[in-house]
């Protein structure tokens, strides 16, 4: 046979074959899309989280909140899980890179592969299973074994952290309960650069930024948010079994570089990590309990009310609270000895220091050495180059010298367990007097906690309101009128500490009664800032004390502006478990614009029933006006 | 002041909002090099990731080595693949060490895993365990 005709024969051959093949890939590929349509999988819950499908308002449709075309495979996947679920098994049968990390569809999509496998059974001589090298390396590195809830408590200093956040970390596998830090950690985050101001309201109201899931090491985040930003940490273990935490694992690789867009309220960090937790165990339903706001603490509450999933719950107390503790802990002269190292290192050869025993001199030296790394981390802004300081290496010479006589002290966290607390949302009725006319209250508040409530599950002395309302109804006159409206009211007031001073602050934002001759019952918008100091005694209850100069600004309608320096001053006092009392005097010169001096005072009380109800009574007066009232606050 | 009002509404839509944190870009540019990029599939091999952890929790590690325990020292014996029974002694022994371990305060992450890895290969306890890294 001439080798022309024979390479023709051969040709046609291998055409025949791979004509064959193909007709094989089409036939098997429409046996696998009509087993898949019979038994509707694109309606199970398994496929619905893979491709964070949810309902719409109305029911009747569902959309993906995935915002990136590359997430899906069919041209109308995001609305379309049938097509979507079609398009998905026809690519598995296709080498052609797709996905935000391009590659093939089995590797670029291992979770909805391997779902897909078990629930038709693939054939693998009809549908052979490609290699996905790049896919085991990063899961061999990641070493997942278990998955930890890891929430930060508030951060006052940061107007994105004043209600704390939530990540997702990936406990390692062989001891990792030891050795957290060198776990990963998966939160969502909106990618907000080149957003200030104005937009960033906006644009996170409305969808207009960007967020995406990102993994990050466990240590570099404990750096930023315990050691920087003097955060306490609440790890919550959470029970997950090896195909749970295999579904997980392989979501999030496919979720890689995936673009969704980030609204504030409801599509945020916390709520997000709720979908991830959907896809490890589908028979769970915990997205869809949110309908308008969601914040980390509420997160909490639900997965700590969901049978069986929360299991361990660790504190791992911020550098700060460390310090304070260690401070607290020491006798009169020992506080001394501290200051003492804490001004000059040189004091760890003075006789006095000398003179303690060993195990105090190592807390002493331990607390000293906490207090200078913070400085400098802060100083160099947290990156790991700290600038060498001598006297740090002094006490550290020291401290070794010293051996293991561990100074074993257990460090509480100061913000207590979230889910503990009471719930972020209050409404309330009350019944009270101003100025002689009876009145009926309804207030509302969206969130979240203020200075009277119980402490639990708050951070202490750290009080954050935002959007409170309160509505009276006159039974004498039948008028019905708003009497306050607050956007936004944030104290926080930690006690005085030599070693770590931190400044007492209060920002107010908001409609107040401002009541004038001929009008009882005006309102004037008002904005106040205050930054002072406050201490803590101990007799006969915990009270906190605070003096904060401020300055206010106050604008009624039909009404000139006026501005002017004020103090405000008072006690915040705990009698009892969930029983609080508070005084406060506010004397403002206004000024600018419109010149007068006022005085407001309050005395408040709130007595915890239980977690989520309590009675508050309020007697204050302004402008000659007196009021009380008293009422019932229910949270939920 | 009707501006300002409006301004203080907006914000405190932007704060209520701000549930969580933003990306933070000198945060996310580090992952760059682990397998945990949200990108690249890199794979990191053990004396990476002892040299990664040392350097960036250097501090840390000095204040646990000085004291003689703690969970960075834990994790770097883990890393180091020390057994949960030797880890006692290796703490005991870092923190005999620690003058040769950080000689100044200037010592480095890289000087320090060399000294570290110097002084192990000097003790019987520990030779056998450096043999294997």
């Amino acid at each position: 046979m001439p080798a022309a005709v024979r390479a023709g024969a051969l040709l046609a051959i291998g055409v025949l074959l791979w004509m064959s093949g193909a007709r094989a890939d089409v036939d098997y590929l429409a046996d696998l899309q009509r087993r898949a349509a019979e038994s509707r999988l694109a309606d199970h819950r398994e496929w619905r989280v893979l491709l964070h499908y949810r309902r719409n308002g109305s029911g009747s449709e569902v959309m993906s909140d995935a915002d990136d075309p590359r997430f899906f495979l069919a041209p109308g996947g995001k609305t379309d899980p049938a097509a979507e679920l079609a398009a998905t098994l026809a690519a598995f049968f296709s080498d052609d890179p797709v996905g935000a990390d391009p590659q093939p569809a089995q590797c670029a999509f291992v979770a909805r592969y391997e779902w897909l496998r078990q629930a038709l059974d693939f054939d693998s001589g009809r549908l052979p299973a490609r290699p996905c090298a790049a896919y085991l390396r990063w899961k061999g590195e990641l070493e997942a074994e278990a998955a930890t809830l890891v929430f930060t408590s508030a951060y006052l200093n940061n107007p994105a952290s004043l209600f704390g956040h939530t990540l997702l970390r990936l406990d390692r596998r062989g001891g990792s309960g030891s050795t957290p830090l060198l776990a990963y950690a998966v939160g969502y985050a909106a990618d907000d650069r080149g957003s200030k101001g104005l937009m960033y309201g906006i644009k996170g109201v409305s969808g207009g930024f960007s967020g995406y899931f990102e993994l990050q090491s466990y240590d570099r985040l404990v750096r930023n948010y315990s050691d920087i930003e003097n955060r306490d940490i609440w790890e919550y273990r959470l029970n997950f079994n090896a195909d749970q935490m295999a579904r997980l694992i392989a979501h999030l690789w496919e979720l890689r570089g995936v673009r969704f867009d980030y609204f504030f309220f409801t599509e945020n960090c916390a709520w997000q990590l709720l979908t991830l937790l959907e896809v490890a165990d589908p028979s769970r339903d915990l997205s869809s309990r949110f309908v308008l706001w969601v914040a980390p603490a509420d997160v909490l509450r639900l997965l700590s009310s969901e049978p069986g999933l929360v299991g361990a719950v660790t504190p791992r107390p911020a550098r700060g609270s460390a310090i304070r503790r260690r401070y607290s802990a020491l006798s009169a002269p020992e506080r001394a000895q501290a200051r003492a190292l804490h001004d000059d290192v040189g004091h760890v050869e003075a006789q006095a220091f000398r003179v303690l025993p060993s195990e105090r001199q190592a807390l002493l030296l331990e607390l000293a050495l906490d207090l200078r790394q913070r400085g400098g981390m802060m100083a160099g802004q947290g990156e790991a180059d700290v600038p060498p300081d001598e006297g740090v290496h002094r006490l550290l010479s020291a401290r070794s010298a010293l051996g293991q006589r561990a100074s074993r002290f257990e460090i509480a966290p100061f913000a207590g367990r979230p889910e503990l607390g009471h719930a972020s949302h209050r409404a309330g009725l009350a019944l009270g007097q101003r100025g002689g006319q009876g009145f009926i209250e309804f207030n509302a508040r969206a969130s979240f906690h203020d200075l009277l409530e119980a402490d639990a599950g708050y951070a202490p002395e750290a009080g954050i309101e935002l959007l409170s309302a309160s509505v009276r109804h006159r039974p004498e006159t039948g008028n019905t009128r708003l009497n306050a409206l607050t956007l936004i009211s944030i104290e926080s007031l930690p006690p005085f500490n030599p070693l770590l001073p931190r400044p007492a602050w209060r920002a107010h934002a908001g409609w107040v009664p401002s009541p004038r001759p001929g009008c009882n019952d005006c309102l004037a918008f008002r904005a106040d800032a205050w930054a002072g100091f406050s201490t803590e005694t101990r007799w006969p209850w915990r009270g906190l004390w605070f003096a904060l100069p401020g300055l206010v600004a106050e604008h009624a309608a039909d009404q000139p502006g006026r501005t002017g320096p004020g103090v405000s001053a008072g006690l915040i006092a705990e009698p009892g478990v969930g029983w609080k009392l508070s005084a406060r005097v506010t004397r403002t010169a206004y000024r600018w614009g419109e010149r007068s001096e006022e005085t407001r005072w309050a005395l408040a009380q709130q007595y915890t029933l239980k977690r989520d109800l309590a009675l508050r009574a309020d007697w204050q007066g302004s402008g000659g006006v007196r009021e009380f009232s008293v009422g019932l606050l229910v949270y939920f | 002041m009707k501006t300002l009002s409006k301004l203080a509404l907006l914000s405190v839509l932007a704060l209520s909002a701000a549930a969580c944190t933003v990306i933070d870009p000198s945060s996310s540019s580090h992952s760059s090099s682990s397998g945990g990029d949200s990108k690249s599939a890199s794979l990191m091999s053990r004396e990476q990731r002892i040299a990664r952890f040392t350097e960036n929790n250097l501090d840390h590690l000095k204040r646990d080595i000085s004291v003689g325990q703690g969970e960075y020292l834990s994790s770097l014996a883990s890393l180091m693949q020390i057994e949960t029974a030797q880890r006692p002694a290796f703490f005991a022994f870092v923190q005999g060490n620690f003058t040769r371990l950080f000689p100044s305060a200037q010592t480095r992450a890289a000087d320090m895993l060399a000294a570290l890895d110097r002084e192990m290969r000097a003790d019987p306890r520990f030779a056998e365990r450096v043999a294997l890294n």
